[in-house]
């Protein structure tokens, strides 16, 4: 059946994990090098994620999401560089670094215990394979089931993410929607039964019928298989519906991590603040509404302390002289903000 | 965003005179070395093909005691078969070449442009006719056709050669350019000018040839290169009686002479043979700094 | 038929618009009939496939109906000569999706806003148009104007090239501005300051707009005190003021989708219920189905009458029309037989 690779002893972790924790990503920093100087993409961001965990990482455009998250498989591009930090990854009480795999062992990582689900375009599947092809190869590649119980494999997963295996399974990508391709990615994604998976922007895109139906999918799938599942998006409705802990991303860096209820209505940081307050509802007021001014930063100059301090209401001083780290601001609530305490008062009041 | 915009006259703000004009394509230029090398080059070359003339003298006179001198002070590239200097010859021989292929490449890139560019946006019968007449020449064997067409005409004029040339290299440029035009013409800023009602005359000028200039530019170059290819094939096989002084005449008249035989006269051919490749060489190297010359986004570092 | 269309400053009657593909044809617009007055915000909104941004550019007249009239101040727009044609073209500008393609790369912001201006003798020396574009860069909140003159697009971020994009629609002082998709590729933290963008040019100079999205709350945020329109498979199944649409939808399919969002807020967005359709499937429109084309996913289908005969756009009172026979018997209206596909 499906082997589990030994770690080598040379990347087993020498503390212990937490048992139900499965990943745990510590300090991580992600360059870039440009023409221009080092883009500092991600910036010591940690985070544990639980079994059966869901992690929203929500973040604009320049936030370092994506990045985090190619960086958590070593999927970066060739110009980029994880410069510190460990992506300790747990199974059967035993730890090890991700980030310290040899080849062979991260090709079975990736996969067996963490997959990767992309956008829907096109061109994330093979244009000249069909579905039944790419299952057959991303299931030999990794171990060596028979024909028939690759079969029988893809007929259930193609039922759980509630497609007609007759119609899909011979299909080309061209031939399907666009939601229907997103759902053959997630079966993908799960064909070798990972602990963790890993989406990048899975609604982007995608009509408002469609996506309700890959929410819907995507729930059900959590609750029955129990995987761990962090998907990065700039939609924070994706993450009320999904999340169970969300963690908004600015400039590299993990700015307020916390449970979705105390992120949705407990929010302690200015940023997320703003976010909420630029989302417009169809249930809300739109009273409330206002955008952020200004844009993100330059990643390759940024300005000192608080990368957030140009566009932040609650600027002082301190804000432009030290860059603050995350502090505890309630339970499994982090902030990174020196005026937390001013932040959470404005919510008090105006849900008052 | 933190270095200085430079806004060239084309793109509509018109700040700076000439003079900045040319400090900034040489500094822009400069950022390939070997393409600013081509450049140079080209430059040289085309000074001394034009201003040499003016400062050292053909050397007409026949002394049968110097045939095929090797290199020396008094002969820098030693003499030919007559006793005559060789260096004077080639910087004579320049003018000709260079003329032929500008005027060439300047015929081929005018025709193709215009009715690439016409074809694609007017669309209809109009590009039907285009593209019609465009496919027939393209099936057209060019060296045959020249073979044949020496028969009939006297292909010996500097201009009769050029258009010959020239009207047998613009199918290809067209069609590249047309289909850049078809794809240019549906871009969300030039639906925006329809809408704005800027007319078609704009359009074409102001917002879709401006995003061809480089390749435009960099065709034209490429087409020169063509072309001096093309004339010394066909002078070379004897089939343009060109006369006078030209680098692929000079080829000709030695290889008739069967300089390539004596080791003595191997100076006199290969002189002509290496002006024509430095100038292949300069024309096409010259070609990686055009990119930087008129892409904004390398322009202002962002 | 439509609302009446006294004082409109836009109006569409039975506009369709159809592509060959191959040997097929594919109905993109079918039949779709709205009057816009001036200073209007209607929303059209829609999944992908709808028509509704081939109905925009209609409405802008960058592409002309395969039948069907549009009319502008009541008069049918093939029909403008001369100075009225002109006035015509002027009127209706568009601003587009997409931030890095709306803007051409290689001409710089004066570039850009200054053509119109010369070309429709706004102004009549680079003076003059540096004065106008100054207003205008302004008039978008792009302060201090100076510094953005003479930038490349590449120069700016999302936000800030749609906001020349704006700025080159008001170059020509339109009356009607079609927005399509115009924020939906930018931050979403500074979309509401996009949006406010347009509400005030509404405000001040009263331009109406059509704005076309596919996001519900932001229609609502912007149309708020205007009309949405809901279009499915090139048709229009139901037009309201805004509140009206959102507090209770009529027709199944806006009641499906407005059920079906997500929500910013988990209390909210977990406890929803969701209007169930009968099929997930979206019918290719090559291949329409019979009647109403959303028969085989309503959950109000009756045999004997969807799949037979084509609702139409009709009035239900409280400036709303639904096109739907089973609302629109519950509401007194009988959709006369119609004409059976």
């Amino acid at each position: 059946m499906r082997g589990s690779q030994e770690a080598r002893s040379s990347t087993r972790v020498t503390e212990t994990l937490p048992p139900d924790v499965v990943l745990s990503v510590r300090d991580l920093s992600v360059e870039y090098a440009a023409r221009r100087g080092a883009v500092k993409a991600v910036r010591q961001v940690s985070f544990d994620l639980r079994r059966g965990e869901s992690l929203a990482l929500i973040g604009e455009s320049g936030s370092g999401k994506t990045t985090l998250a190619l960086a958590l498989i070593r999927l970066l591009t060739r110009s980029a560089r994880i410069s510190s930090g460990q992506v300790l990854y747990q199974r059967n009480g035993r730890a090890f670094d991700v980030l310290l795999l040899g080849a062979e062992e991260l090709r079975r990582f990736r996969w067996q215990e963490c997959a990767m689900v992309f956008q829907s375009a096109l061109n994330a599947l093979n244009p000249v394979m069909k579905v039944w092809d790419h299952i057959q190869d991303t299931s030999r590649a990794h171990d060596g089931a028979g024909r028939g119980e690759i079969q029988r494999r893809a007929h259930d997963l193609m039922r759980l993410v509630q497609l007609d295996p007759g119609r899909v399974l011979g299909a080309y990508p061209h031939q399907l929607s666009g939601g229907m391709r997103q759902r053959v990615l997630l079966a993908l994604g799960l064909l070798l039964d990972p602990q963790v998976i890993i989406l990048d922007e899975p609604t982007t895109a995608l009509d408002i019928l469609t996506q309700r139906a890959v929410i819907d999918v995507l729930r059900r799938l959590k609750h029955e298989l129990g995987f761990s599942m962090i998907f990065i998006s700039h939609d924070l409705s994706l993450a009320a519906e999904l999340a169970d802990r969300i963690g908004t991303m600015y400039a590299g860096r993990i700015v307020e991590l916390g449970d979705v209820n105390e992120i949705f209505y407990r929010p302690r940081h200015p940023y997320t603040l703003g976010l909420l307050k630029a989302v417009p509802t169809l249930a809300g007021d739109v009273a409330g509404l206002s955008s952020i001014p200004g844009s993100p930063p330059d990643l390759i100059h940024m300005p000192s302390g608080c990368k957030f301090h140009p566009r932040c209401p609650y600027m002082v001083g301190s804000c432009v002289e030290s860059e603050p780290e995350l502090f505890k601001v309630g339970e499994r609530h982090v902030s990174a903000c020196f005026r937390w305490q001013d932040v959470h008062r404005e919510t008090e009041t105006a849900r008052q | 965003m933190s270095q200085a915009t430079i806004a060239p006259s084309w793109t509509g703000s018109g700040r700076g005179g000439p003079l900045y004009e040319l400090g900034l394509v040489l500094r822009l230029m400069a950022r390939n070395p070997a393409g600013l090398a081509g450049f140079i080059a080209v430059v040289l070359i085309v000074l001394l093909s034009v201003v040499g003339p003016l400062f050292i003298p053909l050397d007409m006179t026949m002394n049968p005691a110097k045939i095929y001198q090797p290199p020396s002070w008094t002969y820098p590239l030693g003499t030919d078969y007559q006793g005559r200097d060789v260096w004077s010859q080639i910087v004579h021989g320049g003018q000709s070449v260079l003329l032929i292929a500008f005027l060439a490449a300047l015929m081929s890139t005018l025709i193709a442009v215009t009715f690439g560019a016409l074809g694609a946006f007017a669309g209809g019968w109009v590009d039907g006719v285009i593209t019609f007449v465009t496919d027939v020449f393209l099936t057209i064997p060019t060296l045959p056709l020249l073979v044949v067409l020496s028969a009939f005409i006297k292909l010996n004029s500097l201009p009769l050669l050029s258009v010959i040339i020239g009207a047998l290299a613009w199918p290809v440029l067209l069609r590249s350019v047309r289909s850049q035009v078809l794809s240019l013409k549906e871009r969300d800023y030039v639906e925006a000018a329809r809408a704005l009602d800027l007319g078609t005359r704009h359009i074409i000028g102001a917002e879709i040839l401006p995003q061809m200039l480089s390749y435009i530019v960099i065709s034209f170059v490429l087409a020169m290169r063509t072309a001096i290819y093309a004339q010394t094939a066909l002078i070379f096989l004897g089939l343009v009686p060109l006369s006078g002084n030209n680098w692929a005449v000079m080829i000709q008249l030695a290889w008739v002479r069967g300089a390539v035989f004596f080791r003595d006269s191997l100076f006199y051919i290969l002189s002509p043979v290496l002006a024509i490749a430095v100038v292949q060489l300069a024309l096409v190297t010259m070609t990686r700094s055009l990119e930087e010359v008129f892409n904004p986004r390398l322009r202002t570092g962002g | 038929m439509s609302v009446s269309a006294s004082g409109a400053l836009i109006e569409l009657d039975h506009i369709s618009r159809t592509f060959g593909v191959g040997k097929q044809t594919v109905t993109a617009v079918d039949s779709v009939s709205m009057a816009i007055g001036p200073g209007e915000i209607v929303c059209l909104v829609g999944e992908s496939g709808c028509g509704k941004t081939t109905t925009g550019k209609i409405v802008a007249g960058l592409l002309p109906p395969t039948s069907g009239r549009v009319l502008f101040e009541g008069r049918d727009v093939m029909t403008l000569r001369g100075d009225d044609h002109d006035r015509y073209r002027r009127a209706i500008q568009i601003v587009h999706q997409d931030p890095y393609a709306s803007l051409n790369p290689v001409r710089t912001v004066y570039g850009t806003l200054s053509p119109p201006l010369f070309r429709h003798r706004l102004a009549r020396s680079r003076s003059d148009a540096l004065k106008r574009i100054r207003e205008l860069l302004q008039l978008v909140d792009m302060t201090p104007p100076d510094e953005f003159i003479e930038k490349y697009p590449h120069q700016l971020s999302g936000g800030q090239r749609q906001r020349i994009s704006i700025a080159r629609a008001l170059t020509v002082e339109p009356r009607f501005i079609v927005a399509d998709e115009a924020v939906s590729m930018v931050d979403v933290s500074i979309r509401i300051s996009l949006l406010n963008v347009l509400l005030r040019l509404r405000d001040q100079l009263g331009v109406g707009f059509l704005f076309i999205t596919h996001d519900l709350a932001l229609a609502k945020y912007f149309a708020l005190h205007g009309r949405i329109g809901v279009m499915y498979l090139g048709r229009v199944v139901e037009l309201a003021p805004t509140n009206a649409l959102i507090e209770e939808p009529k027709h199944p399919y806006s009641a499906a989708l407005l059920s079906a969002i997500p929500e910013a807020d988990p209390e909210v967005t977990r406890n929803k219920v969701r209007v169930q359709l009968r099929s997930l499937d979206v019918p290719s429109l090559l291949d329409l189905p019979s009647g109403c084309t959303f028969h085989p996913r309503c959950p109000l289908f009756e045999e004997g009458l969807c799949e037979v005969y084509r609702p139409e756009l009709v009035g239900i009172g409280g400036r709303r029309e639904v096109s739907c026979h089973v609302v629109a018997r519950q509401h007194g209206q009988v959709v006369a037989g119609g004409t059976g596909r």
